[in-house]
This record gives C-alpha cells, structure tokens and sequence, in this order.
C-alpha cells in the first residue's frame, strides 16, 4: 500500500472519531456523514490487496451505522462505532498491534451481534478479524489475501432486486441525461431555498424534478432509483403541503440524497448503460441507510390519526378500525366518539391518545413560519425608524415645558414600547449566516475541484444572525477570499504532504459577536504571505519606498494588497492572480462601514478578519457642525479628537496646504467646509478637529462643533443627490427633526484631491 | 395612439402650466424649511424631512432657468418618484403653485416637433390645450435624472406655429 492510499485511510478514521465524538443521539444529518464517512473509507479498501478484512470491517461497520436511523439501536450503536473507531484510530498511529485490534474487535462481537440483529449477517466480525488487515496497513508485510476474489457486498439487497432492469441502453441512456438535468435543476433551486425556503413555486419544481425521476425510474425498473427518489418526494410533499418547514437540516439532508442519486446515475454510465455491469456498481452503494433515515425523518413530522394510534398501541384491533371508519362516513362524529360508543376502548384511551396527537402536532407547530416580503419589513423597519424619532421629539417638546407627572410617565412608557418595537422589527430583518456559509462550503468545494486540491471546511458561529443586507453584501467579498484562500493558500497535496501538513487543506469559517458588531474569520492553514514578496511587489509598483521597506509595520504592509492591481500570485490561473480582487472585496465592504484586516504566518497559515456594524441601519457616528449643518463622521475610522492650536499649523505659501506634527508624524489638515462648501469663519486660537486614520494615512479635519458620539440611524439619500455630493453615504434625521449628512470618509478625501 | 385617460397634474412656474402625469405623484406638500445644501448644481436646493424620510428638493424655477424667487406661503413642494439606479427615488419639486387635477386623453396631446424648438425634446412629452391655457407635458424622468439645467421657460414664449 502506499504512503498516500494510508494517508487518505488515516484521514478518513480521523474524521470518524471527529465526527463520533461530536454526535448526539438523534442527529440525523451527523448521522447521513458518519455512513457516508464510512462509506468512503470502504470504497479506499475495497480494492487494496491484502485488505480484505479490514473492508469487511468497514462494511459491518457501514451497517452498524445503519443502527443510527433506529431510536432502538441507536445508543448501542454509537457507542460501538466510537469504540471501534478508537482502536482504528490507536492502530493506524502505530499504538496498537494488528493482533491487538483483532482481539479488541472480537471481543465486540457480542456488541456487533446486538446491533446487527435481525439483519441476516452470519459472519459475525471478529471470528476471522485478524492480524492480516495490520500487515497490509503497516508496511510490514504478506499473508497474501488468502479467498480468491470476494464477491460484491451486495449490502442488503435482496436476491432479484435487479432483476426488473429493463434490457434497453438507448432508453437507460435517455433516462440518464433527463434525471442529471433534472438534478441539475434541482441543485440550483435547493441553493435557493436556502434563502427563500418557502418559495411555492420554487418547491413545486423541485418536487416536480424528484416526481418525474421517481416515475421513469420506475418505468425502467431501476427499483433503487426509484426508492431514493420517492423518499425525496415524499419529504418534499410534506414540505409543499406546508406541514413542515424546509429548515437547513432538511435542505442537507435533500443534498445527501441527491448525491447519492447522482452515484447511482454515475454507475449506469460509467457501465455504458449495460444492465449487467450497472448492477455490479449499483450493488456496492447501499441506499437503504439515507432511505431509513427518511423514513424516521418523515415519521417525526407525520400526522398520525387518533384511530392510528389507538390501533398501534393494542387498543383496538385493526378490523374494529376499519369498522369504525366505514361508521363514521354515516354519522358525522369523531372516531374518537364512536370508540367510546362502541365501548371498544375507555375513555381514558381516547384521551390518552388525543394527549398524543397533540404533541405531535406541536411539534409541527413549533416550526411554522410566516413569509412577509422584503419590500413589507422594509417598510416596517423605516415606519418604526420614525415612530422612534417622532417619540423622540414629542418627549423634546413635552418634557421642554411645565409638564404633569402623568405626562412624563406615559411618555417614558411609550418609549418602553417604542423600544420594544423598534428592537423586534429590527431582528425580523436578520437572518443566520449560515445562509451564506452553507453556499461558501459549496465554492469552496468546487474551487477546490478546479484546482485539483482538496478542502475541508469547517463552519463556526454559523448561526450568528446579521441583517439581511450586510449578508448580501458581503456574499461576493466573502467568495472572493475563500477563493484566492484556496488558490494562493492552500498548497497543492504533494507540497503539503512534505511540509508535514494534513493532505486535506483546512478552511475555517466562522462568524460571531464582538463588541457592537459582528467579526467574520476566514482562515486557511496553506502558505501564508510571505511579507518580503509583498515588499518587492510593492517596490515594484512604486508604492514603497527602499528605505521604508525596513521599517514599515506587518499591518501596514498587507494593506497594500488590498490595492486595485496587486497580486503577488506569479502566475494567473482562472481563479485568481490578475490583481482584480482583493481591492473588490474593501470597496464591498466599505459600503457597510465594514473593515478587513489579514493576519498571516508564512507557512502556517493566512486569516482574514472581517469587522462589521451589526446592522446597515444603524452606525456609530460622531455628530459635528460644519457651517450651518450637522455632519456625521463614522465614529470608526477616528483616532482622536485633536485641538490645534493656531501656532502649530504650518501653512505653505498660499494658505492652501497645512500641516501639523503630531506624534511623530507630518498630518495635513483639511478643512470640511471646502469639501461641503460651507462658509468658513475666521479661525479662532483654537481649532477643533477629528484625527483619522484612513489606508495607513492620518489626516485632521476641521469642523466647527464638536456634538458628540451618537447611534446613528442612517436614511437613504436619493441618487440624484449622492451623484452631487459622492462624499456621503446617507442621512440621518436628529431628534429634533432636523437633518445631518453622514460622511462617507473615501469620497470626502477624493474630493479634496 | 390609444385613446386612454389619464390624470395629470397641472402646476405652474412663472405663469406658465405644466403637467406631470399623477402616477408618478406621491403628494403635494406644503412649504417647508429646507435644510440647505451648498451645492455645485444650483437647482438642488438641499433636503427636507418627510416624516422620517429625507426628500431631495429641486428648485423648478433654477431648473428651468429662471430666475430664483423668494419662496412664499403660495410655495409647495411636489413628491414625485422617479426611477433611479437601484430603486425609485422621492424627489420634491419647488413650484410656485399647483392648479388643478385633469384628465386628458393621450390623443390631445400633441408631440412636439423637433424644429421650432430650442429646447431638447426629450424633456418634454407634449403639448396640451386646456380651454385657454397651453401645458406642457413633462418628461420628468429624462429632467430630473440630467445634470443640466433644461431651459425650458424661455422657449415656451414661443410656441410651435
């Protein structure tokens, strides 16, 4: 075996463990990845010689895990996987023998025996489980595969399950293409629903898509094919009725089963559509797992009818139902009514049962959801904006004058509500991230496939909720990092494999609160960025000067690739390396007062820090005056607040450049009222001013008032108006009523040049 | 040319009328203080508070050229939504007064012919005659979406003949 095939296998059982450890009972899409894991590492062993034994495990083990779908064996079952998987683990290191995990597996055969029971296996594992399956692993050696060729596992299929597959390649072919178009369609919409999960029209395609496939497979008499799909049909028809929500876990749970279709339809072509060989591939994958688990799925949310229940629980014998029911079409009473009449079974049954039903049909409730339209809760977001300012300023107008006790009392309690108000209209409009990170998985594995490397992205925070807008906008940023993460970062396998790393690159996504806003981490464990190639681009470019190469900082040097044209990759592939990019993913995030920063060790890893303002809606800002208007600036590109000192500026000639020395450091000092041709007023001794920093850049700028740090609700201007005036990013509407322009830091400096 | 109603409405400038068809109407509002934008285009006056939304004032008279005029209680804005980049856009026009509602089948209104006229023709839809008064149909998108002041008070002095 060599190096690499034990690596793949190591990757494999490590993922297992990982995914054991972390598995609570009942967790259905856990469940669906540990199968697939397994899955997976049989396929590896499958064919490797001298590795009969350990594939036969993994098959037992494969349907051991079938056990996971079954409430009954779950907790056996999992408790017998993580064992096992430990000492699979604890083999592949090196810290036990062959022999040893033979006799540990044998040991389990009671176990095994208990799980498995009532699946028909004779071979219980651990008779023959031996030290063979370690020679093959650990470059030791021999004992060559003693049984000549196995035969296919046939994982569960009874005998002449095949059988019905009509003789016709042409017809099979014709069904190929139309189910992967159909699977197509289907993929694309799933995304969708990601984010629009109650779409109707968008579920009725869909379902329509797994209907048309169901019903030509079974034409063809391609019997798995057609269970898989109905099982996706069937979870679908819930979902179009409306008794069950199409949460994320059930859009995974679609995913899992169409690339399980997908195999399938893989197996007819690879096979020339030769109904022969395509049994051969369509035996090796076992659909029974994910179709078990759809049915425990879809039980937990099926309706069940009191006569059902009474019948299940041996209240009732099946003929007195059906008695029953022919009854109630005569009378118009309930089944429950008439089993009492009957004396079939005791009121106390009845109600035990009703008791029930009425769990269950919480249960369902519990997941309804209402659709409003974007267009509505914007409106109900800017609505409740104003009944928030309009509060406001009735309190200014009230509490101004001579007011009653009363008064002041029910105005601070219509703040309360106000409040309340605001805060639930501003949450309607959040939405999880994982909306997103879900989608960046998906580019990231198709990215990733591209290149010909291989990722595993690991998501945290992902239900961290952030307002709908800002996911919008930094959807394209947030692509754009993972691609160049995937492209520039992640080495390809051989390199990493040298360097000592996991052939596997890892991407780490996660999301959560920091302070008054939300910090999103993408971070890769590749090549990192090598600062001195940053430098010589940067030299190259002119940007850096020789001798501030040396002394310039970490941060202040990764900026530069944020830079439109800069691109240390040497070479340009389709993914990434023209210099278009990075300086994309700033401007997006710009836009909602976003701010990225990159930290990175070379050969270790790159991380890109994403800060952002919790909502669009509302920033902090520090309200100023400047001539006859108030300006907002965003609160986080200053530094402090400076007040110059009439004699400290050092003006050129002409008065139209001045300067201050600060810290160490030449600032200029730009006055607002050029930028908003304001009426400039004789400069006192004292010159109030804000200090930014802005691009590794510091400048003053001077106002005329300082107000003061305020949460700004930020209103739309018109186009007509930010085509005029490009150096603001909205509105706001004061307390009072009066208006403030908010100052959209980039275009202001712009302006001035 | 279909024979449809529609509703315009009829405000003045000067004593000149003009029509804007009522769809694109949101309100009529009083005069009101503007919060004032010191500007480079003249007729972007500055901005006005509507109930919590911040209304972008252009002043029809600087528009069209004409000269500025102290605003008077007589003053009212107009709230008009036109089709921006991104999403409709509330734009308040100054004028000097508002008229009348009417409804006027597309068939009265005459295109106006490219010749004879000094001022460009897309800003204008087309002339109408109500009993004794000539209005002109604006083209409101292509005026409030220019730059340029449309100078159109000056050639309304001489009509078409």
């Amino acid at each position: 075996m060599t190096v690499e095939k034990k690596k793949t296998i190591q990757t494999f059982v490590e993922r297992l463990n990982t995914l054991l450890q972390g598995y609570e009972l009942g967790d259905l899409v856990k469940a669906v990845d540990i199968q697939d894991t397994l899955s997976s590492l049989y396929k590896e062993l499958q064919n490797l010689p001298r590795m009969e034994k350990f594939a036969q495990l993994a098959q037992h083990l494969i349907r051991v895990a079938d056990g996971l779908a079954d409430p009954e064996k779950e907790p056996k079952a999992v408790s017998l996987l993580r064992s096992v998987s430990n000492d699979l683990n604890a083999f592949l290191s090196g810290t036990l023998s062959g022999k040893e995990l033979g006799a540990r597996v044998r040991a389990k055969s009671g176990l095994f025996r208990q799980v498995l029971f009532g699946q028909g296996i004779q071979p219980v594992p651990g008779e023959e489980r031996e030290a063979k399956k370690t020679e093959a692993i650990a470059p030791r050696q021999e004992i060559p595969s003693g049984g000549a060729s196995v035969p296919p596992p046939s994982l569960g299929y009874e005998v002449g399950y095949f059988d019905s597959i009509v003789e016709d390649e042409k017809l099979l072919s014709q069904f190929f293409s139309e189910a992967k178009d159909h699977l197509e369609e289907a993929q694309s919409i799933l995304v969708e629903l990601e984010y629009d999960p109650t779409n109707k029209e968008l579920i009725n395609t869909i379902f329509r898509n797994f209907h048309t496939i169901k019903g030509s497979s079974a034409f063809l008499g391609l019997r798995n094919v057609e269970e898989l799909s109905h099982a996706i049909e069937d979870l679908l028809a819930l979902v179009r009725e409306g008794k069950i929500f199409l949460s994320k876990e059930l859009i995974d749970l679609v995913f899992h089963g169409m690339e399980l279709l997908r195999n399938l339809l893989e197996g007819m072509h690879i096979n020339d559509f030769k109904p022969q060989e395509m049994k051969k591939s369509f035996r090796i994958i076992d659909i029974h797992p994910y179709i078990n688990l759809m049915r425990r799925v879809l039980d937990q949310y099926k309706y069940r009818k009191i006569g059902e229940i009474l019948a299940e629980e041996g209240k009732i014998t099946l003929q007195d139902l059906q008695k029953l029911l022919r009854k109630q079409t005569e009378t118009e009473k309930k089944i429950g009514e008439l089993v009492v009449e009957e004396k079939i079974a005791t009121t106390e049954d009845v109600l035990d049962a009703l008791k029930k039903q009425k769990t269950q049909v919480a249960k369902v409730k519990r997941l309804g959801y209402v659709k409003v339209s974007n267009e509505k809760l914007n409106t109900l977001i800017d609505i409740v904006g104003e009944l928030v300012i309009n509060q406001s300023m009735l309190k200014q107008e009230l509490l101004g004058g001579a007011t009653s006790d009363r008064a002041e009392r029910n105005i601070s309690q219509l703040e309360t509500i106000t409040t309340t108000i605001k805060n639930l209209v501003l949450s309607m409009g959040m939405t999880p991230i994982s909306e997103i990170f879900t989608k960046l998985r998906v580019v990231a594995r198709n990215t990733a496939e591209e290149l010909g490397k291989s990722v595993y992205v690991e998501m945290r925070g992902e239900d961290t909720e952030l307002d709908r807008n800002v996911i919008e906008t930094i959807y394209d940023p947030l692509i754009h990092i993972i691609r160049n993460s995937i492209d520039h970062g992640i080495e390809p396998a051989e390199e990493r494999q040298q360097k000592g790393k996991d052939k596997v690159g890892k991407i780490l996504l996660a999301a959560e609160h920091k302070g008054s806003g939300i910090e999103i981490v993408i971070e890769d464990d590749g090549r990192g960025i090598e600062a001195d190639r940053v430098k010589a681009k940067a030299m190259e470019l002119g940007l850096l000067k020789k001798e501030e190469a040396e002394s310039i900082s970490i941060k202040d040097l990764y900026a530069f690739l944020f830079l439109p044209g800069f691109s240390t990759s040497s070479s340009v592939t389709t993914v990434s390396g023209r210099g278009v990019g990075l300086d994309v993913v700033k401007k997006n995030l710009d836009s909602i007062h976003g701010r990225v920063e990159i930290v990175s060790e070379p050969g270790k890893f790159t991380r890109f820090i994403i800060r952002l303002p919790l909502t669009l809606a509302i920033i902090e800002g520090f309200v100023t005056r400047v001539g006859e208007n108030k300006y907002v600036f965003p609160f986080s590109a200053i530094e402090e607040i400076k007040v110059i000192d009439a004699s400290e500026i050092m003006a050129s000639e002409n008065g139209s450049e001045a300067l201050i020395y600060h810290r160490g450091a030449h600032i200029p000092v730009l006055k607002a009222h050029r930028v908003f041709k304001e009426e400039e007023k004789k400069n006192g001794e004292r010159i109030l001013s804000l200090l930014f920093s802005l691009d590794q850049s510091k400048y003053c700028v001077v106002v005329d008032e300082l107000i003061g740090k305020q949460e700004i609700v930020i209103k739309n201007l018109s186009d007509t108006l930010l085509q005029e005036c490009p150096y603001f990013s909205g509105g706001t509407i004061f307390g009072d009523g009066s208006i403030g322009f908010v100052v959209d830091m980039q275009g202001f400096l712009e302006s001035l040049k | 040319m279909s024979d449809e109603m529609k509703k315009y409405l009829i405000f003045t400038i000067e004593r000149e009328s003009y029509g804007i068809p009522i769809s694109k109407v949101q309100e009529v509002i009083r005069y009101m203080p503007i919060t004032r934008l010191h500007e480079a285009s003249r007729f972007l006056k500055g901005v006005v508070n509507l109930r919590g939304k911040i209304i972008p004032i252009v002043d029809m008279r600087l528009k069209f050229g004409l000269p500025e005029k102290p605003y008077t209680d007589r003053t009212v804005f107009i709230i008009v939504e036109i089709l921006g980049l991104r999403d409709v856009n509330h734009i308040g026009l100054a004028v000097d007064g508002v008229k009348d509602v009417v409804d006027i089948p597309d068939s009265a209104i005459n295109r106006t012919p490219e010749i004879g006229f000094r001022f460009k023709s897309k800003y204008l839809y087309g002339i109408v005659q109500l009993q004794e008064s000539m209005v002109l149909i604006l083209n409101l998108d292509s005026i409030l979406t220019t730059e340029e002041v449309v100078e159109l008070g000056e050639q309304v002095k001489q009509p078409a003949t």
